[in-house]
């Protein structure tokens, strides 16, 4: 008897899912031929538990069809268990068949048809002829060495999407988030700052986030660099993808391939199938505010040093009105006010918002590269948030969805609350009663054939991909 | 039969008293009369200053009394370290009360309170003891 069958909830005698199919060498391609995706999740307090009954719940609704491939999202409650997330892979890869492609990291929050959820496991399985898989993993070097980590995974996804003949060619993917440097917002750290001269702190400040990204796989994702590195290599793709995130503590996000679990790598899953999709990169649900500041940046421009030409910290709590005590050390007290007035600018005429995120001494250290000396402080609002939901939806309550999946801001669910119900009850609405998820991250990816890829935070990516009725 | 109030007390202390954010939890009307997990459940941090809580949450049930039928559906109040969050079982004057640290992030917790507060409607309204 096997471990299974002591939990009671799965017997693997009982799946028989027939035919494994590694989806890179199978490019047949028909017209009509169907593919399958199942939403499961679960909120078991036990990792390896919650794994299966989750896995369970979406691969039934591949109605007997094979899974090729599985995404798994977990919050970071199963992070902080001993093993938690190997438990939790340990699950998928018990009771599927060998070779089903698995990619997933850990999320703030998700929507699912079951409910919407700050703590929990939720998968999405997709199989059938109608649709060829390939995975890849960057090794887990994306905050030393982006372009490579962009470069090993678009280059092993190109050679595998050039076997499909299907049309559309739709790359998944799964990147770190910031995590905040221990070691910048510890004690000894916060007392030096206090004494040492403004240009010594920066100098400390760069030495911590070097030392951070280079060897302790703490400090920025780097999605940035890593997605202009895949848009060149998967010109004709598309590419949705999110930030891992955990509940705002910004200790614990993670990523997942097959049954790997990495703090500082790129998981990829390319899908190739002919259905007719919608893809689309809503900006950002924020309100301009007019009021702009002149920064000087610093630190691979992922910094801002100064404002007006003034001591960052004290010039941007200035210009918003508020006291001193709001430039909190830790990334978990920033996200209780800071957070809803990100900073932005516009660059190739779309409008790039992310958060003014962490503060150490009088400089402000955001999650990305900053390609601009002039940014504007933005307002987000819940009203944005429905209206971008609403037009969306519009778009694909007339079709028959087989497949939505949206990548959403982590400030969505901390703004929203219980009325995350709202936005569920509108999803089901049009999606009705096709599976879908719904993934709040740090961070949202995209890129359409043709386009450079877009990072971006407070905005929303979006994919339908439609039956062939 | 397992009563609807042992249904209930397990939602509170499996669902709710299990997430690290929520230091206490329960089921209550004015005078804390209710459904109130054994507090030996609820977190260290908040036994020092539980008296005091305890009496400035109960001045609130006063409004959800008077408002509920109005459909008054949340109510929260900060005190110290703490954040004390009401969400109203619709129409009546009792309420879900979780009291959390300050520093959590409440968007987050409302979202499992407002399932804790779906699963306990069904129990209430299903038929039986």
């Amino acid at each position: 008897m096997n471990a299974l069958d002591d939990s009671g909830i799965y017997l693997r005698k009982e799946i028989d899912f027939g035919i494994i199919h590694n989806c890179v060498t199978e490019t047949k391609s028909t017209e009509e031929a169907p593919i399958r995706f199942g939403v499961g999740m679960s909120q078991d307090w036990d990792p390896y538990r919650a794994g299966i009954e989750a896995t369970r719940k979406a691969v039934i609704q591949l109605g007997g069809t094979s899974p090729k491939f599985i995404i798994i999202f977990c919050t970071a409650y199963y992070a902080r268990m001993k093993n938690g997330l190997g438990r939790m892979l340990k699950a998928p890869e018990d009771i599927l068949p060998q070779n089903v492609h698995l990619i997933g990291g850990v999320t703030t929050a998700f929507i699912c048809p079951e409910g919407c959820f700050s703590r929990g496991v939720a998968v999405i399985a997709g199989g059938g002829p109608g649709i060829d898989i390939c995975s890849a993993f960057d090794g887990g070097i994306i905050r030393r060495n982006p372009k490579k980590a962009g470069h090993i995974v678009s280059t092993a996804i190109e050679r595998s999407f050039r076997q499909s003949k299907k049309k559309h060619k739709v790359l998944i993917e799964v990147m770190p988030s910031p995590r905040e440097p221990p070691q910048a917002s510890s004690e000894t750290t916060q007392s030096l700052i206090r004494i040492l001269p403004q240009k010594a702190v920066i100098l400390l400040r760069s030495a911590i986030f070097e030392l951070a990204i280079q060897f302790l796989q703490y400090g920025q994702g780097r999605e940035t660099e890593a997605l202009e590195e895949i848009s060149k290599t998967l010109d004709d793709c598309y590419v949705i993808g999110t930030s891992t995130f955990d509940d705002f503590r910004d200790i614990d996000h993670y990523q997942f391939y097959k049954n790997k679990v990495t703090e500082g790598g790129i998981a990829a899953l390319g899908l190739s199938f002919d259905n007719e999709m919608l893809f689309e990169h809503e900006p950002p649900k924020v309100r301009r505010s007019g009021k702009t500041m002149n920064i000087k940046r610093g630190w691979r421009n992922l910094c801002i040093d100064q404002v007006n030409g003034k001591p960052a910290v004290s010039e941007f709590l200035r210009i918003l009105d508020w006291p001193k005590d709001y430039a909190e050390p830790h990334i978990r007290q920033i996200f209780h006010r800071n957070y809803y007035y990100p900073l932005g600018y516009e660059e190739d005429g779309r409008l790039i918002t992310f958060p003014a995120g962490f503060f150490m001494g009088e400089t402000i250290n955001t999650n990305r590269e900053i390609r601009t000396e002039r940014v504007e402080i933005m307002y987000t609002s819940c009203d944005e948030i429905f209206k971008s939901l609403k037009g969306f939806l519009e778009r694909i309550q007339n079709r028959k969805t087989v497949f939505t999946m949206l990548f959403d801001a982590s400030e969505v669910p901390g703004f929203l609350g219980d009325k995350l119900y709202s936005m569920k009850n509108m999803i089901d609405d049009a999606t009705k009663g096709s599976p879908y998820l719904i993934i709040f991250g740090a961070g949202e990816h995209s890129k359409k054939p043709g386009e450079r890829a877009l990072f971006n935070n407070f905005s929303r990516v979006d994919l339908s991909i439609f039956d062939t009725d | 039969m397992i009563s609807k109030e042992e249904d209930i007390l397990k939602v509170l202390s499996e669902d709710l008293l299990r997430l690290e954010d929520i230091h206490a939890c329960m089921v209550v009307r004015k005078n804390l009369e209710g459904i109130v997990p054994i507090t030996e459940e609820f977190k260290a941090e908040i036994t020092e200053i539980w008296s005091m809580l305890k009496d400035t949450l109960n001045e609130f049930f006063d409004i959800i009394s008077h408002y509920s039928k109005y459909g008054l559906n949340k109510i929260y109040f900060e005190l110290g370290k703490y954040d004390v969050i009401f969400f109203i079982l619709p129409g009546s004057d009792t309420a879900l009360v979780a009291i959390v640290p300050a520093l959590a992030n409440r968007g987050l917790l409302e979202v499992e309170m407002e399932n804790a507060r779906r699963k306990i409607l069904r129990i209430i309204e299903t038929e039986g003891t």
